[in-house]
C-alpha cells in the first residue's frame, strides 16, 4: 500500500513521450517553488495498493503510443521506497517504460532500491550548491545519490529549475555542469523556467507563497538559453580537463 | 464553362465503368463498390494551389471581408421567395468559375425563404435594417400558411411554456429543420430524367388507399416537380442535368448543382454534402486514366467545390446567430471509413478534399469529417491527423461504432448524426435542458426563474437533498418531459412536412425511407455532476420565498464527470437510460426510429443563460459544457480520463451522435509534429477503441484566442472546433467566445 495525491493520465512533459504520471502523497523536501504543496502532507492524498494502481493506469494504456511511459512524480517517490519499487518492478513486467522524477533526497539504500526497478531517472537538482535557502534538505544525501547513479547503468535525466535571483548564479549553473559531467549515463539536461503559477495551490492550503504576484520573477526562454549555455560549456571544460588530465597521466 | 460539357455530349457516361447491380435500378453504393480504387500512399502526389482558383479565392475572400465590415451581411434579396428556379445564374468571375452555381445571383447576397415562417423572415431583415417586399408579406401572411404559424396554431399551452422557459430549445419551429442529406451522387450518376422514371413508378405503384399513401404519394409527386425544376436550373447554367455526367468536371458540377437546388429552396440548419469522395474519384481516375485531365486540374475541382460551400448563406435572426454564431451550415463531408469487404474507403480524392485546407486555408465549412478506424491506411491517417493539429477545422467519428448499425455508405448529417445516404431521412428534434428538468425535481415543478408552475412534483423536505427523493423527483420530470417532447417533435414535423418540404432533397432519397427522429440533451455533464454532489457530498439548497433554491452549498467533495469516475459516469448513463427509454415509449410521427443526441454546438452558452443556479456549484446563468463534455475545470486528471469518461456514454441509445469537443495546447500535446501526430492517432485509437464515438479536435494556446478576441482583424483564419462543427474564432459572439477561452485546455506546466 502507498499515499498517491492523484493520477495524471497524460502528459508529454514527464519524460520521453507520452506517459501517465502517479504522484506520490507525501515530501520531505520543501521548495519554496513547489507547484504541487498539496502533495507534501504525508497523511493526505489517497491510500491504494500497488495493484489497484496497476489496474488503474492500465485504462489508459490503450491511449499511449507504445511502450507507454509510465512517470512516478510526487510528492517524493523516494519517501514511500517498497511502494515504488513495487510499482516500477510490476508496471515494467507489464510493457511500461517507467520513469521516477525525484529530488534525490533519501538514504542511498533506498535510492538504489527504487533506481533499480525503473528505465530512467529524472534527477532534479534544487541547488547544486546551496539547496538549504530554497529547500528544507542539506546538500550532501543528493550529491551522494547523483554519484551513486554514476555507478548504476540507468539513463539519467538532470532536471533544474530556474528561479530568477535564486538559481540562476554562474557559479550555481556551472556547479550543475559539473555534477552533469560526472555522469556516464547522462541522456539530457531539462533546465525549466520558473512560472509562478502555482500560487493559488498555496493560497489554497492557507500557505505564504514566496513569489507574490508583484515579485513573481519571469523567466524567459532567452534566460533559458543562456543557463543552457552556461552549462553546457562547463560540461565541455571539465571534460577536456578530465581528458588531458587522463593524458598527462 | 458550358463548352466542356459540350464536347463531351456523344461520350458514353458510363465508359468503362464496371458492375451490373447499379445500372438497373438506383444502386450508388453498389456502383462506388464496384468501381472505386482505395489509395494507400502518402499524400506526396498532392497539387498546391493553382492560379485560376487561387485569383477566384482571393476574390471571394475580399467580399468575405465587405461582409464583415457589413455587420455580417452583405446583401439580401427582399423581392423574390427562395426557390430552385427563384433566380437566373449567378457568378463570382465566369472566367475562373470551373465550377459554377450560386443561391442567388450574386455571391453572399441572402435568399428571403419565407415558407418557415414569415416572422422570422421580418424580424432578420429589419434586424438589417431593410424591409420585405410588401407583397410577398401580403401572400405568406393572407393566403399562404407558413410551418410556422401551422405549428404555432396547434401548439398547446404546455408546450409554449417548455418553449419560452427554454426547458425545450432550439426548436425548427420557424426555419427549416435540415439534416437531411440528398443523395446528390445520384444526379451526375443517372442524370435526373431517369430519376424521375424511378419516381414516377414509385409515385404509380401506390393507391390513395388511406392517410399514410395519399401523403407519401403527394411527397413523391412534389419531389418530381423539384427533379423537373433542378433540370430547368442546370439549363440556365448551360449543364444538362437530365443525363448522366460524362466527365469529372461533369461529375462534381452534376453533384454541386444537385446540392445547390437544396440550397435554394431550404434554409436548414444542417446540410450535409455527403460521402462523395470514393463517387467523384472514380470520374476523376477515369479522366486522369483517359489523359483528360492532371492532377492540378482534379484538384482544382475540388478546390472550387469547396469554395462554393464556403459561400452558403442563409438569412438568420439575431436570436439565430446567438445560438449558432458565424453562419453555419454544417456542410459536412465524410472522408475515410473502411468498407464492409475490408477495403479502406479512402482515395486520392479523400486527400484532394484535405487538401483544400493548405490551397484556401481552414475553414469551418465544409465540415470534413474523418472517420476512423484503426485499419485506416497508415499514410491517411497521419496526414488527417497533421492536418486536424495544422488547422484545428477537423473532426473524427468512429467508423468501427457505426458501420455496423448503418453500412459502409453512410454520411454524417449536421454534425455527429449518421444516416444511410439516399435510404433515411431525420426529423431534426432540437434538445431539451436536463439540467432545467433537474431544478423542477428540486423545486417542486417550478420554473426556477420565473416561478412558474410547469408540473406537479413532490416537495423535498429536510435541510439537504437526499438523493433517494430527488432521484425519484427526477424520474417524474424526465417522464413527463419525454411526453410532452416527443408531441412537440410530432406537431413540428407533421407542420414541416405539409408547409416546408424538402421536396429537392427527398427526390434524392428513397420514396418511402427508414426515418429517424432525432431527439436530443443539453446539460449532462452539469447533471451528472449534481447528481454526484446530492449522492456523495452534502448539497443544501437556498431556497426564496417561494420555495425555488436560488443557490446551493456544498459540503465536502464529489467525484466530477471527467476523471474516468464510474460513480459519477455511471449517473450520466443513468439519466439517458432512463430518459431514452421513456422516449422511446411515446408514439412518433410517420412511425419514425426514436434516436438521441448529447450536442450542443455553440448553444450551450444560450442554455446556461436560462438555467438557474444547478447542485453541481455552477451559478445561474453560466454556460454548461458544450455537447457531452465534461464541466470546464472540473477534468482533474487529464485528457485519458476525460476522453474515457465521455467514452462510456452508450451509443447504442445515443445513435444520433455524442459530441466530444477536445482541446489540446501544442506542446501538452507533444514536443514537435512528428510526436504530436503519434500521440493524437494514439489518443484517437484508444478513445475510439473505449467506444468514444465523435471527437472535435482543437490545438491552440489559450493565449492565441485572447488575442484573437482582442484582435479579430489579425485571425480571419483562426478556425476552432465547438460542439460537432468548426467556426471562424472571430465570428462568434463576445459571450460564446469567453466561453471557449473558458473550456478547459488540456496541459501540463
Amino acid at each position: 500500500m502507498g499515499r498517491i495525491q492523484s493520477i495524471y493520465s497524460f502528459s508529454t512533459v514527464d519524460g520521453p513521450g507520452a506517459r501517465t504520471v502517479v504522484f506520490f502523497q507525501g515530501c520531505p523536501v520543501g521548495c519554496i517553488f513547489c507547484h504541487n504543496p498539496d502533495s507534501w502532507n504525508f497523511f493526505g492524498g489517497e491510500e491504494i495498493s500497488v495493484t489497484d494502481l496497476i489496474r488503474r493506469i492500465d485504462r489508459f494504456r490503450p491511449f499511449l503510443p507504445s511502450p507507454p511511459g509510465l512517470t512516478l512524480s510526487g510528492g517524493e517517490p523516494l519517501a514511500q521506497v517498497e511502494f515504488a519499487a513495487e510499482i516500477g518492478k510490476k508496471a515494467r513486467a507489464e510493457g511500461w517504460h517507467v520513469a521516477i522524477d525525484t529530488s534525490g533526497y533519501g538514504s542511498k539504500a533506498d535510492f538504489a532500491r527504487v533506481v533499480k526497478e525503473v528505465d530512467l531517472v529524472m534527477f532534479s537538482i534544487k541547488h547544486p550548491l546551496h539547496p538549504e535557502k530554497i529547500t528544507e534538505i542539506k546538500p550532501e544525501p543528493v550529491l551522494e545519490n547523483l554519484r551513486c547513479l554514476a555507478e548504476l547503468r540507468v539513463p539519467v535525466w538532470l532536471r533544474y529549475v530556474l528561479i530568477k535571483g535564486w538559481t540562476d548564479q554562474p557559479e550555481a549553473l556551472k556547479a550543475l555542469g559539473n555534477l552533469a559531467a560526472k555522469l556516464p549515463n547522462l541522456r539530457k539536461i531539462e533546465i525549466l523556467p520558473f512560472n509562478g503559477l502555482a500560487e493559488n495551490k498555496w493560497t489554497d492550503l492557507g500557505w505564504e507563497f514566496h513569489f507574490t504576484q508583484d515579485q513573481k520573477p519571469v523567466v524567459t526562454e532567452e534566460d533559458i538559453k543562456a543557463a543552457e549555455r552556461i552549462v553546457y560549456a562547463q560540461i565541455k571544460a571539465y571534460r577536456a580537463s578530465t581528458a588531458c588530465t587522463a593524458m598527462r597521466s | 464553362m458550358p463548352l466542356m460539357m459540350k464536347g463531351l455530349m456523344n461520350m458514353d457516361p458510363w465508359r468503362s465503368f464496371k458492375g451490373t447491380t447499379w445500372r438497373q435500378r438506383i444502386d450508388v453504393s453498389d456502383f462506388v463498390r464496384e468501381n472505386y480504387e482505395p489509395y494507400y500512399d502518402t499524400p506526396t502526389f498532392l497539387s498546391g494551389p493553382a492560379e485560376r482558383t487561387k485569383g477566384l479565392w482571393d476574390k471571394c475572400q475580399a467580399l468575405m471581408e465587405e461582409e464583415r465590415k457589413a455587420n455580417g451581411v452583405l446583401e439580401i434579396d427582399t423581392k423574390r421567395v427562395a426557390g430552385i428556379t427563384a433566380w437566373g445564374p449567378g457568378y463570382i468571375d465566369q472566367d475562373r468559375e470551373l465550377i459554377v452555381g450560386l443561391q442567388t445571383d450574386k455571391p453572399l447576397k441572402r435568399m428571403v425563404n419565407p415558407w418557415g415562417g414569415w416572422r422570422m423572415v421580418e424580424a432578420a431583415c429589419q434586424a438589417r435594417g431593410v424591409e420585405p417586399d410588401p407583397d410577398m408579406k401580403k401572400i405568406f401572411t393572407r393566403y399562404r400558411r407558413t410551418q410556422n404559424e401551422a405549428i404555432f396554431r396547434i401548439y398547446t399551452p404546455a408546450m409554449r411554456q417548455a418553449r419560452h422557459l427554454g426547458l425545450i430549445t432550439g426548436l425548427p419551429d420557424a426555419y427549416g429543420r435540415g439534416r437531411l442529406i440528398g443523395d446528390y451522387r445520384r444526379v451526375p450518376l443517372y442524370g435526373i430524367n431517369f430519376l424521375i422514371e424511378e419516381k414516377r413508378k414509385d409515385l404509380y405503384s401506390l393507391d390513395n388507399v388511406d392517410d399514410t399513401t395519399i401523403h407519401l404519394r403527394e411527397d413523391i409527386a412534389d419531389q418530381i416537380r423539384a427533379l423537373e425544376r433542378m433540370i430547368e436550373m442546370g439549363q440556365s447554367y448551360g449543364c444538362d442535368l437530365s443525363r448522366p455526367a460524362a466527365s469529372a468536371h461533369e461529375a462534381v458540377q452534376w453533384l454541386y448543382l444537385a446540392y445547390l437546388a437544396a440550397l435554394k429552396e431550404q434554409n436548414g440548419a444542417a446540410m450535409s454534402l455527403g460521402h462523395t469522395s470514393p463517387f467523384l474519384d472514380i470520374y476523376i481516375q477515369r479522366d486522369l486514366a483517359e489523359g483528360k485531365i492532371t492532377e492540378e486540374f482534379a484538384q482544382e475541382l475540388i478546390d472550387q467545390l469547396a469554395i462554393k460551400i464556403r459561400l452558403i448563406r442563409h438569412l438568420r435572426t439575431p436570436e439565430y446567430d446567438e445560438l449558432f454564431a458565424g453562419d453555419p451550415v454544417w456542410a459536412t463531408e465524410a472522408l475515410g471509413g473502411m468498407g464492409e469487404d475490408g477495403r479502406p474507403l479512402v482515395t486520392k480524392t479523400d486527400y484532394r478534399w484535405l487538401q483544400t485546407l493548405r490551397n484556401l486555408g481552414p475553414s469551418p465549412e465544409p465540415n470534413l469529417t474523418i472517420l476512423w478506424s484503426p485499419r485506416l491506411p497508415q499514410a491517411f491517417r497521419d496526414f488527417s491527423v497533421e492536418l486536424a493539429i495544422e488547422t484545428s477545422a477537423l473532426q473524427f467519428e468512429n467508423d468501427e461504432l457505426m458501420r455496423p448499425i448503418f453500412g459502409d455508405d453512410y454520411a454524417i448529417s449536421c454534425c455527429v448524426s449518421a444516416t444511410r445516404t439516399g435510404h433515411d431521412m431525420q426529423f431534426f428534434g432540437a434538445r431539451v435542458n436536463l439540467a432545467k428538468a433537474l431544478l423542477l425535481a428540486i423545486n417542486q415543478g417550478k420554473d426556477e426563474n420565473t416561478g412558474e408552475q410547469v408540473l406537479d412534483v413532490p416537495k423535498l423536505d429536510g435541510e439537504y437533498l437526499e438523493w433517494d427523493q430527488v432521484w425519484s423527483n427526477y424520474e417524474k420530470v424526465l417522464t413527463w418531459l419525454s411526453v410532452l417532447y416527443s408531441r412537440t417533435m410530432n406537431c413540428i414535423h407533421y407542420m414541416h412536412d405539409k408547409y416546408n418540404y424538402e421536396r429537392a432533397q427527398m427526390a434524392l432519397i428513397d420514396s418511402n425511407p427508414h426515418r429517424h427522429m432525432a431527439f436530443g440533451v443539453a446539460g449532462l455533464s452539469v447533471v451528472a455532476d449534481s447528481l454526484s454532489a446530492i449522492r456523495y457530498a452534502r448539497v443544501k439548497p437556498i431556497r426564496n420565498d417561494q420555495g425555488i433554491a436560488e443557490s446551493f452549498e456544498i459540503e465536502g467533495t464529489f467525484p466530477c464527470f471527467g476523471n474516468d469516475d464510474d460513480r459519477v459516469d455511471g449517473l450520466a448513463v443513468k439519466v439517458l437510460r432512463h430518459f431514452f427509454a421513456s422516449l422511446a415509449k411515446q408514439p412518433i410521427y410517420r412511425n419514425a426510429v426514436p434516436t438521441l443526441s448529447i450536442l450542443t454546438i455553440t448553444s450551450n452558452v444560450v442554455y446556461g443563460k436560462k438555467t438557474g443556479a444547478t447542485p453541481d456549484g455552477r451559478q445561474a446563468g453560466k454556460p454548461f459544457a458544450p455537447g457531452a463534455n465534461p464541466m470546464h475545470g472540473r477534468e482533474k486528471n487529464g485528457v485519458i480520463a476525460s476522453m474515457r469518461s465521455v467514452a462510456k456514454l452508450p451509443y447504442e441509445i445515443c445513435r444520433d451522435g455524442i459530441s466530444y469537443t477536445f482541446s489540446i495546447t501544442p506542446r501538452a500535446l507533444g514536443e514537435n509534429t512528428e510526436e504530436r501526430v503519434k500521440n493524437l492517432s494514439r489518443l484517437l485509437d484508444g478513445y475510439f477503441g473505449a467506444h468514444g464515438h465523435h471527437i472535435n479536435i482543437n490545438v491552440y494556446s489559450r493565449e492565441t484566442l485572447i488575442d484573437a478576441m482582442e484582435r479579430p482583424e489579425l485571425y480571419p483564419n483562426l478556425t476552432i472546433r465547438v460542439s460537432g462543427y468548426a467556426v471562424h474564432f472571430t465570428k462568434l459572439s463576445k459571450e460564446q467566445q469567453q466561453e471557449v477561452i473558458e473550456r478547459t485546455i488540456h496541459e501540463r506546466m
